[in-house]
């Protein structure tokens, strides 16, 4: 399915928006004879930091939190309406970074790594998702679908932003 | 070597095969050592990427060892082999199925993010799983050579240029 330029562009937004909530509620419950232990998005990545295997924090960090909003907000400013003038002058730095980004940015594995230590951990100790990790699939599912319907190597140059853009080439 | 995209082509295909190569050896500790260590009430074991896969599969949840399987050995290797296996053909310069191979390094291209779901695994087990002696996860140092394995295969699979599978002369498909 590819979507028109201006669904795209809202997609993005709605990442950005959906990545706070994302961040900043609770991933999941976890409890083991009464103690209670709330994981939220970057608990791994700082256990990580704290535990001395800082690149892999570093890593983990990138490709599931940061480099995904990076690429929301290059896929939302590179996809704006063409009215919003000082947003669509010169891209194409860019959208080659968006392109480079692209390939570092994801969030969906994430979201599946979660699902398999779910089912992993099921039978040792007791497991509650939390609204954060929903947040956080609706995050990576807008942006496959913002990232599906943009074009990251276009064979043509980009068209002037005068208004007459006729969607992606291609 | 009248070639203009003799030295371009050259460079693309050297820096990739550099790092495939890297990529490939290391691979070996990645799948040797162990990369989580679970204790849960006194008993201590440590597993790798093989003999986590196998422990799912003990445990019955199939579905989901086929998927770490699949995301942790299968692609890993089937990548190297099919990076490989472009930059031979490649390199011996005979006439190609540039279409077909075009498309192969778009596949390629496409699997390689989901080798990451060992190291995610890794880190939100880590985060969630600290209940003193009850049960602890901890990484161990085949994770951190698995992600750079991954990691080198990712930047490998982008310095190749699927241009180089095409003939010069011929325009390239839109």
């Amino acid at each position: 399915m590819r979507l028109g330029r201006d669904a795209s562009f809202v997609l993005s937004i709605t990442g950005l928006v959906l990545a706070v909530p994302a961040a900043l509620l609770p991933f999941v419950r976890a409890g083991k004879l009464g103690d209670e232990r709330i994981s939220h998005l970057f608990t791994g990545v700082v256990s990580l930091w704290t535990g001395g295997m800082r690149s892999l924090a570093v890593l983990v960090f990138l490709c599931g939190g940061l480099l995904p909003l990076a690429l929301l907000c290059a896929l939302a400013i590179l996809q704006a309406p063409a009215r919003i003038r000082w947003l669509t002058r010169d891209r194409w730095l860019l959208r080659r970074a968006a392109r480079v980004i692209e390939h570092w940015s994801i969030p969906e594995v994430q979201v599946l790594a979660v699902l398999v230590a779910l089912m992993k951990l099921g039978s040792l100790v007791d497991i509650t998702i939390g609204p954060g990790f929903w947040f956080y699939c609706a995050m990576a599912f807008s942006l496959l679908f913002a990232q599906r319907s943009f074009d990251f190597a276009p064979s043509a140059p980009t068209p002037a932003p005068d208004g007459a853009h006729a969607g992606n080439p291609l | 070597m009248r070639n203009p995209f003799a030295n371009a082509r050259f460079k693309s295909t050297a820096t990739a095969a550099a790092l495939a190569l890297t990529a490939a050896i290391m691979l070996v500790p990645a799948n040797l050592l162990p990369v989580l260590s679970t204790e849960t009430s006194g008993s201590n074991r440590s597993d790798t990427i093989f003999s986590g896969a196998v422990e799912l599969w003990r445990q019955g949840l199939w579905a989901i060892a086929a998927i770490v399987f699949t995301a942790s050995i299968l692609i890993p290797v089937l990548k190297l082999a099919g990076l490989g296996w472009l930059l031979l053909c490649v390199r011996r310069g005979a006439p190609l199925d540039s279409r077909r191979l075009t498309r192969v390094y778009a596949a390629l291209d496409f699997i390689g993010r989901w080798s990451m779901l060992d190291v995610f695994l890794a880190a939100f087990l880590t985060g969630l799983v600290q209940f003193g002696e009850f049960s602890t996860v901890t990484p161990r140092s085949g994770i951190v050579a698995f992600a750079s394995a991954v990691v080198l295969t990712v930047l490998a699979t982008q310095a190749f240029d699927p241009k180089t599978l095409w003939p010069a002369t011929q325009p390239l498909p839109q």
